[in-house]
């Protein structure tokens, strides 16, 4: 009997360590513990074996049976592990295939500039509004201190709809809605779309316009030049070079230019050159007579920003135009 | 305007250069737009008499000349044929440097040494073509330097006059803006007239003073007419006047020296008649100077038109232009000199109407000095007395309307401490006073009083803070932040839709389109609407761009278009803008966010399993849109009521939210996709912002999550085709037992065996409770209890 045993044992060890798949395996278990199976049949036939012998022979083959079992198992999670390496293997889909995806859109860089010149000033408690495109001559000039017949009318090529409506030509009589329909203190920034009848290179008869008001008790000059400073330097970095330049309109006075340096390669020398980028002033005091404020009392500064002169300078695009074509080149660039 | 620094350095003493120059200008408000350098090559020219002329031994074509400095002859060959034995011509001699760089060497020309060049005003840079040598007047000395002597060698400024610096378009008033920048002297006009004046007597008869406050005009006699000095027409060359005659020159000469414009008129034409200053009477006609000699057209005058007239007729646009027939001529001897003031509004007007910008409109426009019109007017005679030879010069005739406002003078408020107060600054009381003086506003006490010339520009005391800034120098104010704390709000409705749906939609793979708000009508009536109800700009820059777009379609398919023609087939782009309509209380502003969508929505696709699920689609537009919605917290649903012309009949519908229509989606016409180069399929969405700004959006309210397992089931239909899905589906959701938590289309597919008519739909339906377990039994008589409602209510049989 014990000779049985050390065979079973023996034979059933190899065929486990043979077998080359989960088939074999299940053979090899059936062929040992299966209804006819050689285990199965030596446990069987312990009855036959003498009683003196049988605990003895009864917890070999029963230790026998243990240790097959755990063998069987332990290959076949050496199997199964070796049948995934297979597969994984034999698995020839290619990862270097270009990717699917949503391809991400990109903003068109007037309205980048844009909302990056209102998150800076809306840091400093400007608050944004907006105004109708189509405006009257009210709003359009006379409120902005521009009468019928002024020469400043000829700065402003206007695009006229009808006997009383005209495209805006900036962005300015948003302030004077805001003025005629709240109390001081006023902190707005209005953007939006402004229209003069000019194209070339560097003028669209479309073009973006930012325009900053404060209004409120004490406000001063120096507070205009401090927060344009701030402006300019958060927009274009602290080494930029800027000049405040005295200048003229009609709702501002004092009225000054802001110019920015850049530069431009000419006949192979790098050259300094200053492009002009926003208006500003102190609000006229006609302007507060308009809207029914009281020039002694209140003071306030004003500014309006050329949205695509920021952008040609800051991206370097040399023709305005190529804003308004919206090739797919162009956009996908920003 | 131009300024040639030369000319400004007669007026004042500037020791700067050109560049330093316009850098001051600059930061004082005067806006140097260029500096043109012109001679900047040249050197060495002098002037020299030709004494002789031989020809050539070896060439026909080449003649030998002597000419002498004065101390020297020199042998110079030349190709010239305009030059004679006597004239005097600018000469260039070995080492000299002509206008275009070229130095001059002695050279051998056919075998006969030269030794120098005579010059051409081509040489000289003085002008682009020439007939032969510049033959210069029989008095210019021999022997000068002749850069100087013409002004070859010049700096030009070009200042930008802004519309309130009137008093700064001309040499001497640039001049004295630039004396006060730079505190030097500013030289005295020359207006002695030598001899002594005849008695005035020209009859003048202003019909409207408040038009007209001041007119003067005199008679100067015995004439003689010819070129003008070289200085001068030099001077007008370089501003960019051509040069005519001394009788017209001295006139224009005056003009840009002093800003005052004048006019000569023949006095032959006037015969001592009275001269009127009116408006013009009906039907009056004026044939002005611009005329086209070969078809000179008279001008119909307005009634509004200030002439200045004789009984029989106008004889000139008062501040515009003159009259042909009254014109100065070769024949000219006398001439009636008018200096004047014209009220700028009524130049301005004439000036438009008449579409005649001269220089002397714009003058008049922006104010001319009144206390110059009678020294302007001096000052002409005097060059009259001098350059042509006038022996007869009257005293003037005027007509002046004393109590016009212009003759009063202007005082305003003076206190430093309020204009340090708008300014932020601690500038002293008495540097202002310093400073207006040199501008030539005398402060007395609290007063300010304000130069003649300034007039129109100086009205309130900010003015004086802007003319203390910007010649004290803004940079010398230092920075302040605005007082207390800013008042943050938050972003106003619109603005947060606007950069909420910007952020989904470039996520969503769209890019930004910014377009031009005008299109044309054709495009407007190719997408079925009503170019009536636009507004349509009266004075376009062009018929592609004259009417407002009522939505952003029409750009949008520009854009497409653009792209398509640029190998750029495929497109998803969006744009968040203004339509405008006409509405009954005046235009109707509506804010847009609008996108197109061409080829497929994964922009990579090379397997035929992803092409298909990647076109765009209704269910595709669908999703989009309802995605949009939920960014901002909108229910947004598609109705099939209304549906614009211009998208598909059956593939299109319009989107509503809250009741309220606020947008559609859908492909594109077919008819409305010819013009697109094959791009068959074009996905559009627009809604309105200013529609979904106005609703609340729907606040999150939690539902509590079941402890207990969901099971689910499906029920498969068979549907005949004439049921669309939304009647399926409304049925399903109105039938569905309470248990069952959602149901959702999992499957839908046609085939043979089901017929051309059916459609499979799968459903399933997914049971919860959220008190304990559901038995099956529970579930399984919800659902059959289902099944069966769907067959009764629906013409469907169940798979």
């Amino acid at each position: 009997m014990k000779q049985v045993i050390n065979q079973i044992q023996v034979d059933s060890e190899q065929q486990i360590e043979t077998a080359k798949n989960m088939a074999d395996l299940e053979q090899v278990r059936i062929d040992l513990l299966g209804k006819k199976g050689a285990l199965t049949d030596l446990l069987k036939n312990l009855k036959s074996v003498s009683e003196q012998e049988r605990p003895m022979m009864g917890k070999l083959a029963n230790e026998l049976k243990g240790r097959l079992l755990q063998q069987i198992q332990d290959k076949k999670i050496a199997l199964s592990q070796n049948q995934l390496e297979q597969e994984i293997d034999n698995d020839d889909r290619d990862v270097s295939l270009p990717s699917q995806r949503v391809k991400q859109g990109h903003q068109h860089p007037i309205s980048q500039v844009q909302n990056e010149i209102v998150d800076i000033l809306a840091g400093l408690g400007f608050e944004v509004k907006e105004g109708p495109e189509i405006e009257n001559e009210d709003h359009n000039f006379n409120a902005l201190n521009i009468p019928d017949d002024h020469p400043a009318r000829d700065m402003h090529d206007t695009f006229y709809l009808d006997a009383t409506h005209l495209l805006r030509t900036h962005t300015s009589p948003v302030q004077i809605r805001t003025m005629k329909s709240q109390a001081p203190p006023i902190r707005i920034l209005a953007p939006g779309k402004v229209y003069r009848c000019d194209a070339d290179v560097s003028h669209s008869p479309v073009f973006h316009q930012i325009e900053g008001l404060y209004v409120d008790k004490d406000v001063n000059f120096a507070q205009l030049k401090g927060t344009l400073s701030f402006f300019l330097r958060a927009l274009f970095g602290d080494d930029r070079e800027i000049r405040f330049r005295p200048s003229y309109f009609p709702f501002t006075e004092p009225s000054v230019e802001v110019d920015v340096a850049f530069e431009v390669v000419k006949d192979g020398k790098t050259q300094k050159q200053w492009m002009e980028i926003l208006g500003a002033g102190m609000v006229n005091r006609n302007v507060f007579r308009y809207v029914g404020y009281d020039p002694d009392q209140v003071s306030g500064f004003a500014f309006g920003v050329g949205v695509e002169r920021i952008a040609m300078l800051k991206y370097q695009i040399p023709d305005i135009r190529l804003f308004y074509e919206n090739d797919q080149r162009f956009i996908r660039q920003f | 305007m131009k300024f040639p620094l030369s000319w400004l350095k007669t007026w004042v003493d500037i020791q700067i250069s050109a560049d330093e120059l316009a850098e001051r200008l600059n930061l004082a408000g005067l806006e140097v737009e260029g500096i043109e350098y012109i001679g900047e090559k040249l050197e060495g020219i002098q002037t020299a008499k030709i004494e002789e002329i031989q020809p050539h031994p070896n060439a026909d074509r080449l003649v030998i000349t002597q000419v002498s400095d004065g101390k020297k002859k020199h042998q110079i060959v030349t190709g010239a044929s305009n030059i004679s034995v006597g004239d005097i011509v600018p000469v260039c001699y070995p080492g000299s440097v002509i206008a275009a760089g070229k130095a001059i060497t002695q050279a051998s020309l056919r075998g006969v040494d030269s030794f120098g060049m005579l010059c051409s005003k081509v040489e000289l840079g003085v002008a682009e073509e020439a007939d032969g040598i510049w033959i210069l007047d029989p008095q210019t000395p021999v022997g000068i330097d002749f850069i100087a002597y013409a002004s070859l060698k010049d700096a030009i400024l070009d200042v930008a006059i802004l519309p309130n610096r009137g008093d700064c378009q001309s040499i001497y008033g640039l001049a004295r803006d630039i004396a006060s920048i730079l505190s030097v002297k500013l030289e005295e006009i020359d207006d002695k007239i030598q001899q002594p004046l005849t008695q005035a007597s020209i009859q003048l008869e202003t019909q409207i003073p408040e038009r007209c406050p001041l007119y003067t005009a005199r008679k100067i006699e015995g004439l003689k007419i010819g070129p003008s000095p070289l200085w001068m027409s030099r001077r007008l060359e370089l501003v960019g006047i051509r040069p005519i005659n001394n009788l017209v020159d001295i006139t224009n000469y005056v003009l840009l020296e002093l800003g005052q414009p004048l006019h000569a008129f023949d006095a032959a034409h006037i015969n001592d008649a009275v001269i009127q200053v009116r408006y013009a009477q009906a039907k009056e006609q004026l044939l002005t100077l611009d005329a086209d000699a070969g078809d000179p057209l008279s001008r119909d005058l307005s009634d509004e038109d200030m002439v200045i007239a004789l009984e029989q007729g106008p004889l000139a646009l008062g501040g515009v232009m003159g009259g042909k027939d009254s014109e100065v001529t070769e024949e000219t001897q006398t001439l009636i000199l008018e200096s004047a003031f014209f009220d700028p509004t009524t130049v301005r007007r004439t000036a438009a109407r008449h579409d005649l910008r001269t220089e002397s409109a714009i003058r008049f426009e922006k104010g001319v000095d009144i206390d110059l019109v009678k020294r302007a007017s001096d000052r002409a005679a005097r060059l009259y007395e001098e350059w042509a030879g006038a022996t007869g010069i009257s005293g003037l005739s005027e007509s002046r309307s004393e109590t016009h406002e212009i003759f009063k003078p202007r005082e305003i408020p003076f206190d430093a401490d309020q204009i340090n107060h708008l300014l932020g600054s601690q500038i002293p009381k008495k540097r202002m006073s310093d400073i207006l003086s040199k501008l030539g506003i005398q402060i007395k006490g609290a007063k300010a009083s304000v130069p003649s010339w300034r007039r129109r520009d100086l009205s309130e005391w900010p003015c004086l803070a802007e003319e203390i800034l910007r010649i004290e120098g803004i940079q010398s104010i230092e920075d302040q932040w605005p007082n207390g704390a800013p008042f943050i709000e938050k972003a106003p409705p619109l603005s947060q839709l606007k950069s909420k749906l910007s952020t989904f939609l470039i996520h969503q793979g769209f890019s930004e389109s910014v377009t031009y708000p005008m299109v044309s009508k054709a495009e407007i009536e190719a997408l079925g609407d009503s170019a009536e109800s636009c507004y349509q700009i009266q004075n376009p820059l062009s018929v592609n761009e004259s009417v407002l777009r009522p939505h952003l379609l029409a750009s949008l398919l520009r854009v497409l278009r653009f792209n398509r023609q640029r190998q750029q087939p495929d497109l998803k782009i969006y744009e968040i803008a203004n339509g405008f309509a006409k509405g009954k209380d005046g235009p109707i502003q509506t804010c847009f966010c609008a996108g197109l969508l061409v080829g497929p929505w994964i922009d990579h696709t090379y397997s035929v399993a992803n092409q298909a699920s990647n076109q765009v689609s209704m269910p595709l537009l669908k999703g989009l849109v309802e995605r949009l919605g939920e960014v901002l917290g909108l229910k947004i649903t598609l109705s099939s009521d209304h549906r614009p012309d211009y998208l598909h009949p059956k593939l299109s519908g319009q989107l509503m939210c809250q009741g309220t229509p606020i947008g559609v989606i859908g492909l594109l016409h077919p008819q409305q996709t010819q013009g697109l180069d094959g791009a068959n399929e074009v996905g559009y969405f627009s809604v309105s912002l200013d529609a979904m700004a106005a609703m609340a959006q729907v606040t999150t309210v939690f539902s509590p999550i079941s402890k207990y397992p969901s099971t689910s089931r499906d029920i498969a239909l068979l549907v005949p085709k004439s049921l669309t899905y939304e009647e399926v589906e409304s049925v399903l959701i109105k039938f569905k037992p309470k248990l069952a938590q959602s149901l959702v289309l999992f499957d839908r597919f046609e085939s043979e065996k089901l017929g051309p008519d059916h459609v499979s739909l799968a459903f399933r339906l997914t049971y919860q409770q959220q008190s304990g377990t559901l038995s099956d039994d529970k579930v399984n008589r919800a659902h059959e209890k289902f099944c069966e409602f769907v067959t009764q209510k629906l013409p469907v049989q169940i798979r």
